[in-house]
Protein backbone atom coordinates (compact mmCIF):
# COMPACT_ATOMS: atom_id res chain seq x y z
CA UNK A 1 0.00 0.00 0.00
CA UNK A 2 1.41 3.33 -1.06
CA UNK A 3 0.47 5.13 2.13
CA UNK A 4 2.55 2.65 4.10
CA UNK A 5 5.45 3.17 1.75
CA UNK A 6 5.14 6.91 2.30
CA UNK A 7 5.03 6.71 6.09
CA UNK A 8 7.83 4.14 6.17
CA UNK A 9 9.89 6.41 3.96
CA UNK A 10 9.30 9.44 6.13
CA UNK A 11 10.16 7.35 9.19
CA UNK A 12 13.61 6.92 7.74
CA UNK A 13 14.14 10.65 7.34
CA UNK A 14 15.59 11.48 10.72
CA UNK A 15 17.71 14.31 11.91
CA UNK A 16 21.43 13.37 11.82
CA UNK A 17 22.93 12.97 15.29
CA UNK A 18 25.65 15.52 14.65
CA UNK A 19 23.06 18.10 13.57
CA UNK A 20 20.92 17.48 16.64
CA UNK A 21 23.94 17.71 18.91
CA UNK A 22 25.07 20.88 17.21
CA UNK A 23 21.64 22.50 17.62
CA UNK A 24 21.52 21.59 21.29
CA UNK A 25 25.04 22.87 21.77
CA UNK A 26 24.00 26.17 20.20
CA UNK A 27 21.10 26.40 22.63
CA UNK A 28 23.37 25.71 25.61
CA UNK A 29 25.92 28.24 24.44
CA UNK A 30 23.42 31.00 23.80
CA UNK A 31 24.64 33.94 25.83
CA UNK A 32 22.83 35.39 28.76
CA UNK A 33 20.73 37.84 26.89
CA UNK A 34 18.19 35.73 25.08
CA UNK A 35 16.75 38.68 23.22
CA UNK A 36 20.17 39.49 21.76
CA UNK A 37 21.41 36.00 21.08
CA UNK A 38 18.39 34.88 19.20
CA UNK A 39 18.61 37.47 16.57
CA UNK A 40 18.44 34.99 13.73
CA UNK A 41 16.69 37.13 11.17
CA UNK A 42 18.76 37.27 8.08
CA UNK A 43 19.57 40.69 6.69
CA UNK A 44 17.05 42.00 4.21
CA UNK A 45 19.06 43.25 1.31
CA UNK A 46 15.86 44.62 -0.11
CA UNK A 47 15.46 47.03 2.78
CA UNK A 48 19.00 48.31 2.41
CA UNK A 49 18.48 48.83 -1.27
CA UNK A 50 15.26 50.61 -0.54
CA UNK A 51 16.84 52.87 2.05
CA UNK A 52 19.41 53.92 -0.49
CA UNK A 53 16.78 54.18 -3.19
CA UNK A 54 14.58 56.08 -0.77
CA UNK A 55 17.31 58.64 -0.12
CA UNK A 56 17.95 59.06 -3.79
CA UNK A 57 14.23 59.23 -4.40
CA UNK A 58 13.90 61.98 -1.82
CA UNK A 59 16.53 64.04 -3.62
CA UNK A 60 14.90 63.27 -6.95
CA UNK A 61 11.52 64.27 -5.54
CA UNK A 62 12.93 67.71 -4.70
CA UNK A 63 14.43 68.01 -8.17
CA UNK A 64 11.19 66.88 -9.78
CA UNK A 65 9.18 69.27 -7.64
CA UNK A 66 11.56 72.05 -8.66
CA UNK A 67 11.18 71.02 -12.27
CA UNK A 68 7.43 70.84 -12.00
CA UNK A 69 7.34 74.44 -10.85
CA UNK A 70 9.86 75.88 -13.28
CA UNK A 71 9.51 73.42 -16.15
CA UNK A 72 5.88 72.22 -16.08
CA UNK A 73 5.10 69.08 -18.05
CA UNK A 74 8.43 67.34 -17.51
CA UNK A 75 7.54 65.06 -14.58
CA UNK A 76 5.27 62.10 -13.98
CA UNK A 77 6.51 59.72 -16.65
CA UNK A 78 6.92 56.69 -14.38
CA UNK A 79 5.36 53.45 -15.49
CA UNK A 80 5.15 49.79 -14.60
CA UNK A 81 4.47 46.51 -16.31
CA UNK A 82 2.60 43.54 -14.93
CA UNK A 83 4.06 40.06 -15.27
CA UNK A 84 2.36 36.77 -14.60
CA UNK A 85 4.48 33.63 -14.58
CA UNK A 86 7.28 35.74 -16.11
CA UNK A 87 5.13 36.73 -19.11
CA UNK A 88 4.18 40.37 -19.56
CA UNK A 89 0.47 41.18 -19.64
CA UNK A 90 -0.76 43.07 -22.67
CA UNK A 91 -3.97 44.33 -24.20
CA UNK A 92 -3.61 41.91 -27.10
CA UNK A 93 -4.09 38.43 -25.72
CA UNK A 94 -5.19 36.69 -22.54
CA UNK A 95 -2.40 34.96 -20.64
CA UNK A 96 -2.60 32.60 -17.71
CA UNK A 97 -2.38 34.40 -14.36
CA UNK A 98 -3.36 31.89 -11.70
CA UNK A 99 -4.65 28.39 -10.99
CA UNK A 100 -7.81 27.58 -9.16
CA UNK A 101 -6.77 26.20 -5.80
CA UNK A 102 -10.10 25.85 -4.06
CA UNK A 103 -12.82 24.14 -5.98
CA UNK A 104 -15.66 21.81 -5.26
CA UNK A 105 -14.75 21.59 -1.62
CA UNK A 106 -15.56 25.24 -1.52
CA UNK A 107 -19.03 24.50 -2.82
CA UNK A 108 -21.91 23.87 -0.53
CA UNK A 109 -24.07 21.36 -2.32
CA UNK A 110 -26.60 18.77 -1.37
CA UNK A 111 -27.86 15.61 -3.00
CA UNK A 112 -31.61 15.15 -2.73
CA UNK A 113 -33.35 12.30 -4.50
CA UNK A 114 -30.33 11.84 -6.70
CA UNK A 115 -30.21 15.49 -7.76
CA UNK A 116 -27.14 17.60 -6.97
CA UNK A 117 -28.15 21.11 -5.98
CA UNK A 118 -25.43 23.72 -5.66
CA UNK A 119 -26.18 26.27 -2.95
CA UNK A 120 -23.11 28.42 -2.38
CA UNK A 121 -19.88 28.53 -4.27
CA UNK A 122 -16.40 29.76 -3.54
CA UNK A 123 -13.24 29.50 -5.52
CA UNK A 124 -9.75 30.74 -4.89
CA UNK A 125 -7.31 31.66 -7.62
CA UNK A 126 -3.70 32.27 -6.76
CA UNK A 127 -2.72 35.31 -8.81
CA UNK A 128 0.98 35.15 -9.60
CA UNK A 129 1.75 38.79 -10.32
CA UNK A 130 4.91 40.83 -10.31
CA UNK A 131 4.76 44.59 -10.86
CA UNK A 132 7.99 45.78 -12.45
CA UNK A 133 9.02 49.43 -12.62
CA UNK A 134 11.36 52.04 -11.21
CA UNK A 135 10.66 53.89 -7.98
CA UNK A 136 7.45 52.05 -7.16
CA UNK A 137 6.35 52.86 -3.63
CA UNK A 138 3.07 50.99 -3.45
CA UNK A 139 0.84 48.77 -5.54
CA UNK A 140 -2.89 48.95 -4.89
CA UNK A 141 -5.38 46.27 -5.89
CA UNK A 142 -9.09 46.90 -6.13
CA UNK A 143 -11.75 44.43 -7.23
CA UNK A 144 -14.43 45.60 -9.65
CA UNK A 145 -16.88 42.75 -9.12
CA UNK A 146 -19.17 42.15 -6.18
CA UNK A 147 -18.17 38.58 -5.40
CA UNK A 148 -14.39 39.12 -5.56
CA UNK A 149 -12.12 39.48 -2.54
CA UNK A 150 -8.39 39.50 -2.01
CA UNK A 151 -7.21 37.10 0.66
CA UNK A 152 -4.72 38.95 2.83
CA UNK A 153 -2.73 36.68 5.10
CA UNK A 154 -2.19 38.31 8.47
CA UNK A 155 1.41 37.07 8.36
CA UNK A 156 1.90 39.62 5.58
CA UNK A 157 0.64 42.62 7.57
CA UNK A 158 3.27 45.29 7.19
CA UNK A 159 3.87 44.38 3.59
CA UNK A 160 0.22 44.17 2.57
CA UNK A 161 -2.29 46.55 4.10
CA UNK A 162 -6.03 46.38 3.60
CA UNK A 163 -8.34 49.30 3.99
CA UNK A 164 -11.28 47.32 5.35
CA UNK A 165 -11.65 43.69 6.22
CA UNK A 166 -14.88 42.41 4.78
CA UNK A 167 -14.72 39.24 6.73
CA UNK A 168 -12.37 37.08 8.71
CA UNK A 169 -11.35 33.95 6.90
CA UNK A 170 -9.80 31.64 9.42
CA UNK A 171 -10.42 28.57 11.46
CA UNK A 172 -12.94 28.52 14.32
CA UNK A 173 -12.72 32.16 15.21
CA UNK A 174 -9.02 32.57 14.54
CA UNK A 175 -8.18 35.29 12.10
CA UNK A 176 -5.28 34.16 9.96
CA UNK A 177 -6.44 35.95 6.88
CA UNK A 178 -9.11 38.42 5.85
CA UNK A 179 -11.08 39.03 2.70
CA UNK A 180 -10.71 42.58 1.44
CA UNK A 181 -12.04 44.47 -1.57
CA UNK A 182 -8.79 46.38 -1.85
CA UNK A 183 -5.26 46.09 -0.50
CA UNK A 184 -1.92 47.86 -0.78
CA UNK A 185 1.55 46.32 -1.21
CA UNK A 186 4.27 48.44 0.39
CA UNK A 187 7.59 48.16 -1.43
CA UNK A 188 9.58 49.30 1.61
CA UNK A 189 8.35 46.35 3.65
CA UNK A 190 8.70 43.74 0.95
CA UNK A 191 10.25 40.48 2.24
CA UNK A 192 13.29 38.97 0.54
CA UNK A 193 11.25 36.13 -0.91
CA UNK A 194 7.64 35.07 -1.28
CA UNK A 195 6.13 31.69 -2.18
CA UNK A 196 9.53 30.03 -2.46
CA UNK A 197 10.76 32.63 -4.97
CA UNK A 198 12.99 35.68 -4.61
CA UNK A 199 11.15 38.96 -5.09
CA UNK A 200 12.14 41.21 -8.03
CA UNK A 201 14.70 43.90 -7.25
CA UNK A 202 13.05 46.32 -9.64
CA UNK A 203 9.49 45.95 -8.48
CA UNK A 204 7.03 44.25 -6.20
CA UNK A 205 5.95 40.65 -5.94
CA UNK A 206 2.23 41.29 -5.77
CA UNK A 207 1.07 37.69 -5.81
CA UNK A 208 -2.11 37.19 -3.82
CA UNK A 209 -5.07 34.81 -3.71
CA UNK A 210 -8.28 36.12 -5.26
CA UNK A 211 -11.40 34.62 -3.76
CA UNK A 212 -14.83 34.56 -5.34
CA UNK A 213 -17.89 33.89 -3.22
CA UNK A 214 -21.49 33.79 -4.41
CA UNK A 215 -24.85 32.20 -3.78
CA UNK A 216 -25.65 30.01 -6.74
CA UNK A 217 -29.37 30.30 -6.06
CA UNK A 218 -29.14 34.05 -6.54
CA UNK A 219 -27.82 33.61 -10.07
CA UNK A 220 -29.97 33.48 -13.15
CA UNK A 221 -29.06 29.85 -13.71
CA UNK A 222 -30.23 27.08 -11.43
CA UNK A 223 -27.45 24.53 -11.64
CA UNK A 224 -28.64 21.02 -10.96
CA UNK A 225 -27.52 17.62 -12.17
CA UNK A 226 -28.36 13.97 -11.65
CA UNK A 227 -25.90 12.16 -9.41
CA UNK A 228 -26.15 9.07 -11.61
CA UNK A 229 -24.48 11.00 -14.39
CA UNK A 230 -21.26 10.99 -12.42
CA UNK A 231 -20.67 7.27 -12.08
CA UNK A 232 -19.56 5.81 -8.77
CA UNK A 233 -19.61 8.83 -6.50
CA UNK A 234 -18.54 8.67 -2.88
CA UNK A 235 -17.07 11.17 -0.49
CA UNK A 236 -13.96 10.98 1.62
CA UNK A 237 -10.23 11.33 1.32
CA UNK A 238 -8.22 8.34 0.34
CA UNK A 239 -5.07 9.49 -1.36
CA UNK A 240 -3.52 6.10 -1.92
CA UNK A 241 -6.73 4.15 -2.31
CA UNK A 242 -8.80 3.58 -5.39
CA UNK A 243 -9.31 6.74 -7.35
CA UNK A 244 -12.97 7.69 -7.51
CA UNK A 245 -13.93 8.75 -11.00
CA UNK A 246 -17.39 9.85 -9.87
CA UNK A 247 -15.99 12.27 -7.35
CA UNK A 248 -13.64 13.66 -9.95
CA UNK A 249 -16.57 14.14 -12.33
CA UNK A 250 -18.49 16.05 -9.68
CA UNK A 251 -15.42 18.23 -9.07
CA UNK A 252 -15.20 19.07 -12.75
CA UNK A 253 -18.91 19.80 -12.92
CA UNK A 254 -18.71 22.22 -10.01
CA UNK A 255 -15.64 23.89 -11.49
CA UNK A 256 -17.54 24.33 -14.74
CA UNK A 257 -20.31 26.13 -12.85
CA UNK A 258 -17.77 28.45 -11.28
CA UNK A 259 -16.26 29.23 -14.67
CA UNK A 260 -19.66 29.68 -16.28
CA UNK A 261 -20.79 32.10 -13.59
CA UNK A 262 -17.62 34.17 -13.74
CA UNK A 263 -17.58 34.36 -17.53
CA UNK A 264 -21.31 35.14 -17.68
CA UNK A 265 -20.60 38.15 -15.51
CA UNK A 266 -17.40 38.94 -17.38
CA UNK A 267 -18.23 42.60 -17.83
CA UNK A 268 -17.29 43.30 -14.24
CA UNK A 269 -14.83 40.47 -13.77
CA UNK A 270 -11.92 42.89 -13.45
CA UNK A 271 -9.45 44.37 -11.00
CA UNK A 272 -7.66 47.71 -10.99
CA UNK A 273 -3.92 47.71 -10.30
CA UNK A 274 -2.48 51.10 -9.38
CA UNK A 275 1.20 51.87 -8.89
CA UNK A 276 2.17 54.91 -6.85
CA UNK A 277 5.68 56.14 -7.55
CA UNK A 278 8.21 58.00 -5.43
CA UNK A 279 7.41 61.27 -7.19
CA UNK A 280 3.77 60.96 -6.16
CA UNK A 281 2.46 60.10 -9.61
CA UNK A 282 0.23 57.11 -10.18
CA UNK A 283 -0.56 54.76 -13.02
CA UNK A 284 -3.54 52.39 -13.16
CA UNK A 285 -4.03 49.30 -15.28
CA UNK A 286 -7.33 47.45 -15.42
CA UNK A 287 -7.24 43.70 -15.91
CA UNK A 288 -10.06 41.77 -17.48
CA UNK A 289 -10.25 38.15 -16.30
CA UNK A 290 -11.56 35.06 -17.99
CA UNK A 291 -11.98 31.66 -16.36
CA UNK A 292 -10.78 28.73 -18.48
CA UNK A 293 -10.49 24.98 -18.28
CA UNK A 294 -7.90 22.99 -20.23
CA UNK A 295 -9.18 19.51 -19.53
CA UNK A 296 -6.97 19.17 -16.46
CA UNK A 297 -7.10 22.39 -14.48
CA UNK A 298 -9.30 25.46 -14.12
CA UNK A 299 -7.42 28.75 -14.15
CA UNK A 300 -7.71 32.48 -14.76
CA UNK A 301 -6.39 34.33 -17.76
CA UNK A 302 -6.18 38.11 -18.03
CA UNK A 303 -5.43 40.96 -20.37
CA UNK A 304 -5.19 44.72 -19.94
CA UNK A 305 -8.27 46.71 -21.00
CA UNK B 1 18.40 28.06 38.58
CA UNK B 2 18.20 31.18 36.41
CA UNK B 3 15.24 31.81 34.15
CA UNK B 4 17.44 31.61 31.05
CA UNK B 5 18.94 28.31 32.17
CA UNK B 6 15.48 26.93 32.72
CA UNK B 7 14.40 28.16 29.30
CA UNK B 8 17.38 26.50 27.68
CA UNK B 9 16.64 23.20 29.37
CA UNK B 10 13.04 23.33 28.23
CA UNK B 11 14.09 24.25 24.69
CA UNK B 12 16.52 21.33 24.65
CA UNK B 13 13.80 18.97 25.78
CA UNK B 14 11.47 20.23 23.04
CA UNK B 15 14.17 19.92 20.38
CA UNK B 16 14.83 16.31 21.34
CA UNK B 17 11.09 15.60 21.23
CA UNK B 18 10.34 17.27 17.89
CA UNK B 19 13.70 17.20 16.09
CA UNK B 20 12.65 14.62 13.53
CA UNK B 21 9.39 16.43 12.81
CA UNK B 22 11.15 19.76 12.23
CA UNK B 23 13.72 18.09 10.02
CA UNK B 24 11.09 16.22 8.00
CA UNK B 25 8.98 19.31 7.38
CA UNK B 26 12.00 21.33 6.30
CA UNK B 27 13.08 18.44 4.10
CA UNK B 28 9.63 18.26 2.48
CA UNK B 29 9.80 21.99 1.75
CA UNK B 30 13.38 22.44 0.61
CA UNK B 31 14.26 19.13 -1.08
CA UNK B 32 17.83 19.76 -0.07
CA UNK B 33 19.70 18.31 2.94
CA UNK B 34 22.06 21.28 3.28
CA UNK B 35 19.26 23.85 3.34
CA UNK B 36 17.25 21.60 5.62
CA UNK B 37 20.08 21.65 8.14
CA UNK B 38 20.22 25.46 8.07
CA UNK B 39 16.50 25.78 8.67
CA UNK B 40 16.65 23.16 11.42
CA UNK B 41 19.24 25.22 13.27
CA UNK B 42 17.19 28.38 12.87
CA UNK B 43 14.01 26.78 14.13
CA UNK B 44 15.82 25.38 17.17
CA UNK B 45 17.23 28.80 18.02
CA UNK B 46 13.82 30.40 17.59
CA UNK B 47 12.70 28.46 20.65
CA UNK B 48 14.64 30.97 22.73
CA UNK B 49 12.71 33.94 21.42
CA UNK B 50 10.12 35.55 23.63
CA UNK B 51 7.14 34.39 21.60
CA UNK B 52 7.88 30.68 21.72
CA UNK B 53 5.19 28.89 23.77
CA UNK B 54 7.72 26.67 25.54
CA UNK B 55 5.45 25.74 28.40
CA UNK B 56 2.29 25.31 26.41
CA UNK B 57 2.21 21.61 25.56
CA UNK B 58 -0.90 22.05 23.45
CA UNK B 59 0.55 24.68 21.16
CA UNK B 60 4.28 24.11 20.94
CA UNK B 61 4.00 21.44 18.25
CA UNK B 62 1.72 23.57 16.07
CA UNK B 63 3.99 26.56 16.65
CA UNK B 64 7.03 24.58 15.52
CA UNK B 65 5.25 23.43 12.37
CA UNK B 66 4.26 26.99 11.48
CA UNK B 67 7.70 28.41 12.24
CA UNK B 68 9.44 25.71 10.21
CA UNK B 69 7.19 26.22 7.18
CA UNK B 70 7.46 30.02 7.42
CA UNK B 71 11.24 29.88 7.66
CA UNK B 72 11.38 27.64 4.64
CA UNK B 73 9.24 30.16 2.75
CA UNK B 74 11.46 33.07 3.64
CA UNK B 75 14.65 31.29 2.84
CA UNK B 76 17.17 33.86 1.77
CA UNK B 77 17.44 34.66 -1.90
CA UNK B 78 21.13 34.00 -2.28
CA UNK B 79 20.88 30.63 -0.61
CA UNK B 80 17.79 29.82 -2.64
CA UNK B 81 19.66 30.45 -5.83
CA UNK B 82 22.96 28.87 -5.00
CA UNK B 83 22.01 25.40 -3.89
CA UNK B 84 20.75 22.91 -6.36
CA UNK B 85 21.71 19.63 -4.71
CA UNK B 86 19.22 16.92 -5.49
CA UNK B 87 16.91 15.36 -2.98
CA UNK B 88 17.99 11.98 -4.24
CA UNK B 89 21.36 12.46 -2.54
CA UNK B 90 19.49 11.86 0.69
CA UNK B 91 16.79 9.41 -0.31
CA UNK B 92 19.15 7.11 -2.15
CA UNK B 93 20.15 5.86 1.27
CA UNK B 94 16.76 4.26 1.62
CA UNK B 95 14.95 1.60 -0.37
CA UNK B 96 14.59 2.31 -4.11
CA UNK B 97 10.79 2.12 -3.97
CA UNK B 98 10.66 4.51 -1.03
CA UNK B 99 13.07 6.82 -2.78
CA UNK B 100 10.80 6.84 -5.80
CA UNK B 101 7.80 7.75 -3.67
CA UNK B 102 9.68 10.70 -2.18
CA UNK B 103 10.85 11.84 -5.58
CA UNK B 104 7.28 11.67 -6.83
CA UNK B 105 5.98 13.50 -3.80
CA UNK B 106 8.55 16.22 -4.27
CA UNK B 107 7.35 16.84 -7.78
CA UNK B 108 4.24 18.36 -6.17
CA UNK B 109 4.04 22.05 -5.23
CA UNK B 110 5.32 22.83 -1.73
CA UNK B 111 1.96 23.58 -0.15
CA UNK B 112 0.64 20.23 -1.32
CA UNK B 113 3.60 18.46 0.26
CA UNK B 114 2.95 20.13 3.60
CA UNK B 115 -0.69 19.12 3.59
CA UNK B 116 0.18 15.55 2.59
CA UNK B 117 2.75 15.31 5.36
CA UNK B 118 0.49 16.71 8.05
CA UNK B 119 -2.50 14.62 7.01
CA UNK B 120 -0.92 11.29 6.26
CA UNK B 121 2.12 11.24 8.48
CA UNK B 122 1.23 13.42 11.46
CA UNK B 123 -2.38 12.31 11.08
CA UNK B 124 -3.89 15.69 11.72
CA UNK B 125 -7.49 16.27 10.72
CA UNK B 126 -8.41 18.81 8.05
CA UNK B 127 -9.65 21.38 10.62
CA UNK B 128 -6.42 20.95 12.60
CA UNK B 129 -4.28 21.47 9.51
CA UNK B 130 -6.36 24.52 8.64
CA UNK B 131 -5.65 25.97 12.07
CA UNK B 132 -1.93 25.18 11.94
CA UNK B 133 -1.41 26.61 8.48
CA UNK B 134 -3.81 29.52 8.87
CA UNK B 135 -5.97 28.46 5.97
CA UNK B 136 -9.65 27.70 5.68
CA UNK B 137 -10.85 24.12 5.93
CA UNK B 138 -12.08 24.35 2.36
CA UNK B 139 -8.66 25.32 1.13
CA UNK B 140 -7.00 22.43 2.94
CA UNK B 141 -9.63 20.00 1.67
CA UNK B 142 -9.10 21.22 -1.83
CA UNK B 143 -5.32 21.06 -1.62
CA UNK B 144 -5.46 17.58 -0.17
CA UNK B 145 -7.80 16.39 -2.84
CA UNK B 146 -5.75 17.90 -5.64
CA UNK B 147 -2.51 16.55 -4.20
CA UNK B 148 -4.06 13.13 -3.95
CA UNK B 149 -5.17 13.26 -7.56
CA UNK B 150 -1.77 14.34 -8.81
CA UNK B 151 0.03 11.82 -6.64
CA UNK B 152 -2.30 9.05 -7.68
CA UNK B 153 -1.52 9.72 -11.30
CA UNK B 154 2.20 9.83 -10.60
CA UNK B 155 2.11 6.64 -8.58
CA UNK B 156 0.17 4.80 -11.23
CA UNK B 157 2.78 5.81 -13.79
CA UNK B 158 5.53 4.80 -11.38
CA UNK B 159 4.05 1.35 -10.87
CA UNK B 160 4.51 0.65 -14.55
CA UNK B 161 8.23 1.17 -14.31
Amino acid sequence: MKKNIYTQTVNKITVPDELLNSAIENIRNANNSADKVININKPKTKSKIFRLTGSVAAVLAVIIAFGAVFFPGTSGNSSFVLKANAAELSSETYIKVGNLEQTSNGANFSVNDGIIEINNMSGQFNLDFQCIGDNIETITYETCFDCGYFVVNTDDVGFIKYSAADKSYGYSGSSYSVLAKSCVFDYSNQPASRFDKPVPEDGVDASIPLNVLFHVKDTEHQYTANINDFGDYSDGYNMFGDYNEGQDAVDKYIESILADYLNTNAENFKINVTATFADGTTQTQTLQFRCEYDGEDTFLTAKIV
Amino acid sequence: MSELHSTKEKAEQIIRQYADMIYRIAFHNLKNPADTEDIFQEVCLSLLTKNAPLYDENHIKHWLIRVTINKCRSFHKSVWQSRTESLSSHTELIAPEASMVMDELNSLPTHYRNVIYLYYYEEYTIPEIAEILGKSKNTISSQLQRARKKLKKILEEGEQL
